[in-house]
């Protein structure tokens, strides 16, 4: 597998993961506000998106592997220079996940409070610390860097504002997808009306985000990387996605493609819009082909093991939430 | 501090505290698996439910530990690139391998399956279930091995030909069947099988040692070993499945540890006298715990062992549970040998670790130091507290693979005696939600 190839599994890794975790950090700050004061209802909410878990942060454990592997160079020039938000990343997560798991050990009320508002809490920092991290590396991996580092104020103030609104479109993005799952699968009506009025909240806020990010992608590729006028035609496509949506939500119809399809895209859209900017100085920052080749068999092999594995998987999980449900979380 | 020493210390801690969740994760899976595997084919229900409530009480162990271990592990994953780059610059093309094959095919099909197990409990066929949990022990098991085999490479490395200043991977298999990858996983392994035996051994022990009391006609009667509840019943299968894994762990650590010292005359190695006192701690816990393993078992038939003299039993159940954190702090140390006898090395003979450090100012690795390990070791504490809580709650009011209804109501105040319950009015909405949309 040549380097486009391996740039286009660490894309599709890093879509899964959006996808796939994506419901659960937009849904756990759902939990608070569709269970109230009931332990009980906060559990449900809570069972809506517990299967989407373990299954989906093994992507992004899984797309930092490739990254190691088959863009050493990448990962070190943009750790290096996002240091603080890689940190923030993983404490994010790592109280995101203690919390979840840990809530409902204990039956003591004030514990399982505490947990909960440190997984709401991790669920903001969670994909805004992700969308940073894309954000810098649409300074770092594209001209902006370099012209911020001559001096140029144009390309100063993107690298600032860059990361900002990434961060932003994450946290919009993933409040508009996890709360769609849980409207889905939330087993009462009340609280699947609860969820799509937290929905509907959110796509403005989305479509705007996602339109300032389309507009720095411009800048980026008016200040030289062309492959960035990928990323803003991507990115004004899912604003209008996001408006549609939020078109059909005020009208009441609720079913529509748009409404269904807007998490998702919301989600993949800044994963792809990174690809496309950092893509061209990635693919020149590979590993050698021959390491590249050496991996090919290896890493497809498990990949396909993995897929059929999950696919297996998804086809037991994700059902109408029932009596054989396992509550776990 | 120096930038380098901070990075190092980083590492070195949330490794730590990494290892000690593997330990258990590694040790407790197959047993979880064996007890699964019985109670899959118990055809006697007394038997099936003891066994269900065994696999069920350890499973939960299982996820507890092993919630904060994946934690852990990310984190780990991203020191490398964080605080080593040089190592990636200079061995990636060697070292990224096995971990790529790690992430991408171990360590996510094991979560894929444990996802599987724990939220397709009531789902699966009993059969396909247990086949779950074992994929996932041997997912896990190969995970442990890819990381043993990219550290092996470290302290021993083979199979490889610098070009341009760059590792290259010439002799995959070399890499594979490494000395320092093989024979170090076996010694592993052995320790982690000893480390979850330590768990089974110890927990049980306290909840026999506690039994009698709690049948107190039975004590009263003077009927030595008579107390024989079905939770009893789990405890003393657990007591029983340790002491054999523990045994057989304990052989297998001392003896590929002493296996390992052939490969070692040859790479260059520090003089840190922690290496000296780690080797001679681990083997005189190994050795210990193995004849001490041996002579327990020899108690097993006609349960010898819980039909002792009390007040022995009693002391003895004590100190198994007393000796519980040996096996952690032992590994703890033997991988403490393993990577400062490495120094001034990162990998040996190639690459030196003052070269492979990330140009990061010391103040922002000491401030990633304190907020990274600060948020590790704090978890890891109230970990272990619940796992310790859980631990000593035994069997009753398990939440894995326990009915929704009965989980959900967990935290329910109790309903009052007499008069409506406050809130009435929305009590069918809930009841709806919470029998998730009624029984249709």
């Amino acid at each position: 597998m040549t380097a486009p190839g391996w740039g286009l599994l660490l894309t599709v890794l890093l879509a899964g993961w959006a996808v796939l975790d994506g419901a659960v950090q937009g849904g756990v700050p759902l939990v608070r506000a569709l269970g109230g004061r009931d332990d009980a209802r906060r559990r449900v909410v809570l069972a809506t998106v517990a299967p989407f878990l373990l299954l989906g942060e093994v992507w992004l454990v899984a797309a930092a592997g490739v990254l190691l592997a088959a863009f050493g160079h990448v990962e070190a020039a943009l750790w290096a220079a996002a240091y603080p938000l890689v940190v923030a990343l993983l404490v994010a997560w790592v109280v995101r996940d203690a919390a979840l798991w840990l809530r409902s050990r204990l039956a003591s009320p004030r514990w399982r409070a505490g947990w909960d508002v440190a997984a709401q809490a991790a669920s903001l920092a969670l994909p805004a610390a992700f969308g940073a991290v894309a954000g810098v590396a649409w300074v770092e991996l594209s001209v902006v860097g370099a012209l911020a580092d001559d001096g140029s104020g144009a390309a100063q103030a993107l690298a600032v504002g860059l990361p900002v609104v990434t961060a932003g479109l994450g946290v919009a993005a993933s409040r508009v997808h996890g709360g769609l799952v849980v409207a889905a699968r939330a087993p009462g009506p009340i609280a699947q009306a609860a969820a799509r009025r937290r929905v509907r909240r959110a796509l403005v806020p989305a479509a705007a985000l996602a339109t300032l990010a389309a507009l720095g992608a411009l800048a980026v590729a008016a200040l030289g990387t062309a492959s960035a006028l990928v990323a803003a035609v991507l990115l004004v496509a899912t604003a209008g996605v996001a408006l549609a949506a939020r078109f059909d939500l005020d009208r009441g119809v609720h079913r529509s493609g748009a409404v269904r399809w807007s998490g998702p895209v919301l989600v993949v859209a800044p994963v792809a819009a990174t690809a496309a900017v950092v893509g061209p100085a990635t693919l020149a920052l590979a590993a050698p082909a021959v390491v590249l080749q050496g991996l090919t068999w290896p890493v497809l092999g498990a990949f396909a093991a993995v897929v059929v594995a999950q696919a297996v998987s998804w086809r037991v999980l994700v059902r109408p939430l029932g009596p054989r449900t396992a509550v776990f979380l | 501090m120096t930038a380098v020493d901070a990075a190092r210390l980083q590492f070195a801690l949330l490794a730590g505290t990494h290892f000690l969740f593997v330990l258990v994760t590694l040790g407790l899976g197959p047993v979880v698996a064996i007890l699964q595997t019985r109670w899959a084919l118990a055809r006697d229900a007394t038997r099936a439910a003891t066994l269900e409530g065994a696999t069920r009480f350890w499973g939960q162990l299982y996820l507890v530990n092993y919630a904060l271990g994946i934690a852990a592990g990310i984190v780990m994953e991203l020191q490398l690139g964080l605080h080593f780059p040089g190592l990636l610059d200079v061995a990636g093309g060697v070292f990224g391998a096995p971990l790529v094959v790690e992430t991408m095919g171990a360590f996510f099909l094991e979560s894929t399956f444990l996802g599987l197990w724990v939220f397709g409990w009531h789902v699966l066929p009993r059969w396909a279930h247990t086949a779950a949990f074992w994929a996932v022990v041997v997912t896990g098991y190969l995970s442990a091995f890819t990381v043993m085999v990219a550290n092996g490479f470290l302290r021993n490395p083979v199979g490889f030909a610098m070009v341009d200043g760059e590792a290259r991977v010439t002799d995959a298999a070399a890499l594979i069947t490494n000395p320092a990858a093989l024979l170090s996983a076996l010694h592993v392994v052995g320790a982690c099988l000893m480390a979850g035996a330590f768990l089974l051994v110890g927990v049980s022990a306290w909840h026999l040692r506690r039994a009698p009391s709690r049948l107190p006609g039975v004590v009263a009667a003077g009927l030595p070993g008579a107390v024989m509840s079905p939770e009893n019943d789990v405890w003393r299968r657990s007591l029983r499945t340790g002491l054999v894994t523990g045994t057989v762990g304990a052989f297998l650590a001392v003896g590929f540890g002493y296996a390992q010292f052939g490969y070692l005359q040859g790479v260059p190695t520090g003089e840190a006298p922690v290496v000296g006192i780690g080797y001679a701690v681990m083997q005189g816990v190994g050795l210990l715990a193995f004849v001490v393993g041996c002579v327990l078992l020899l108690l097993l038939p006609g349960n010898v062992l819980f039909r002792m003299w009390r007040p022995l039993r009693v002391a003895v159940f004590g100190a198994l549970t007393a000796l519980l954190p040996v096996p952690f702090l032992t590994g703890l140390l033997g991988w403490v040998a393993r990577e400062v006898g490495r120094q001034p090395w990162a990998i040996a003979g190639v690459l030196r670790t003052e070269d492979a450090v990330s140009d990061a100012s010391a103040a922002a690795v000491v401030t990633s130091l304190v907020v990274l390990v600060g948020t590790m070791l704090t978890l890891a504490v109230v970990d272990g507290a619940v796992l310790a809580r859980l631990a000593r709650r035994g069997t009753t009011r398990l939440a894995l693979g326990a009915p929704p209804a009965e989980v959900l109501h967990d935290a329910d105040p109790p309903t009052p005696a007499s008069g409506p319950a406050p809130g009435a009015a929305a009590a069918p909405e809930r009841a709806e939600l919470l029998t998730f949309g009624g029984t249709r």
